[in-house]
């Protein structure tokens, strides 16, 4: 293959060589492009090279129209929406474990001394005589120990009717704890957090992706 | 007085292209600030208007589809990640394109990816034989030679020719200097053209 190499006569016809790929399409300020102008109409050889750099963008143009993956812009699109919403959750989800809303409302400094005066309470508490025996205390159905960490997401489809919802949720043994999401996820809690239970709300009419956070987490 | 660029946008209208182009600029701007109070519908147009246009510029950098549509979402997953960090210091478009080709470079090079290799895999849906008679041969030709190219060299060189941007923003995108820029689209033309001086059809 033969190497056609440009020669550089001058300052000026380097200076202008340099300049030539964004002449003639408004990309140039004024100076720049009166001198490429006043250069180029004794210049023979960047008269060639201007015609040649023509055909490379009537060419390029063809190109662009072949390489753009554009047809799959909607599928892209669900994936990307999915992204986001397993990063919120995670991010929800790890929050949940690390640091209870209140704590983080309140800061640490603050629980910190609730958490000391708390102790010295107790120990007074202990160090006194009782003054009445202790009492069987009302408890209410509702009131047993109240788990709420979400261990899987689900993202519902726009269309989904409150009916179709209630199914699925009932057909997981699953509670909404949490959301939606900015991408529109809700935070679950399933009972029975295995690839059956997933298989069977993803199933579901009106649900888009269900995803187990704990495998998130142990990936 | 001697004129002979004939660039797809063309000289004689400048202002009305111009003023379409500010009205793109307005409405990125927008679109960011929504997308910075975290609009999702704000960020899916967004996602519609960029995905096309970086699916052209990363389509001549990155072979393999798989990792190509990886960088697209990539991308725009750190748009949506850090909107709240663009300062307006660059039009939306550099800044996003900026993102782009740092994703790509990266993912380049942790898939160690040589070069792009345009009969690897098709990008496209079949052009169909009218546009595979007109288009083929060129398009083979200049394809095979811009994967001769080192990737600095042929994204100044796509860049500049493919997409039409200014040298500064160019500049903005690879994080380099103007000056830079002019020189690597000098020589990327000039391998460009001795790669092609061999090749039938118009290079001839």
């Amino acid at each position: 293959m033969k190497a056609d190499v440009l020669p550089i006569d001058g300052a000026e016809h380097q200076a202008v060589q340099l300049l030539l790929p964004w002449h003639g399409n408004a990309l140039l300020s004024a100076s720049e492009a009166a001198r490429v102008e006043a250069h180029v109409a004794e210049c023979p050889r960047c008269q060639a090279d201007l015609a040649w750099q023509a055909r490379l963008r009537s060419a390029s143009a063809g190109v662009l129209r072949a390489e753009g993956p554009s047809s799959d812009l909607d599928r892209r699109w669900v994936t990307l929406r999915q992204q986001l919403a397993s990063a919120d959750a995670a991010a929800a989800h790890t929050a949940q474990r690390r640091s209870p809303r209140w704590v983080v409302s309140l800061g640490w400094p603050f629980v910190l001394s609730a958490q000391a005066a708390l102790l010295l309470a107790l120990a007074l508490v202990a160090a006194w005589p009782p003054l009445s025996p202790p009492a069987d205390s009302y408890r209410g159905l509702g009131a047993g120990p109240v788990n709420t960490a979400a261990n899987a997401i689900i993202v519902f489809a726009a269309s989904a009717t409150e009916a179709q919802i209630r199914a699925a949720l009932r057909a997981g043994d699953a509670r909404l704890v949490g959301g939606p999401t900015v991408s529109d996820a809700y935070l679950l809690q399933l009972r029975t957090n295995d690839r059956a239970t997933l298989e069977n709300l993803r199933g579901q009419p009106g649900v888009l992706r269900v995803e187990s956070l704990e495998a998130e987490a142990a990936r | 007085m001697f004129r002979i660029g004939i660039g797809r946008r063309s000289s004689a209208a400048p202002l009305e292209e111009k003023g379409a182009a500010d009205a793109g600029d307005s409405l990125d701007l927008a679109l960011m600030a929504r997308i910075v109070a975290r609009d999702l519908a704000a960020f899916e147009t967004l996602y519609r208007i960029y995905d096309p246009r970086l699916g052209r510029f990363l389509g001549l950098m990155i072979a393999r589809r798989a990792i190509l549509e990886e960088v697209l979402n990539d991308t725009m997953l750190v748009v949506w990640n850090r909107a709240a960090t663009y300062n307006r210091q660059s039009k939306v478009s550099t800044w996003i394109f900026a993102i782009a080709y740092r994703t790509a470079l990266k993912a380049l090079h942790r898939h160690d990816e040589p070069h792009a290799d345009p009969t690897d895999e098709p990008m496209a849906d079949d052009p169909g034989p009218e546009q595979r008679r007109c288009d083929g041969e060129t398009r083979a030709a200049l394809m095979n030679a811009l994967d001769m190219l080192s990737r600095e060299h042929r994204s100044a060189l796509v860049l500049t020719y493919f997409h039409e941007l200014p040298y500064a923003e160019i500049a903005q995108i690879m994080s380099c200097p103007v000056d830079t820029v002019k020189t690597r689209v000098f020589h990327a033309r000039r391998r460009l053209r001795a790669l092609l001086s061999g090749e039938p059809g118009d290079w001839l």
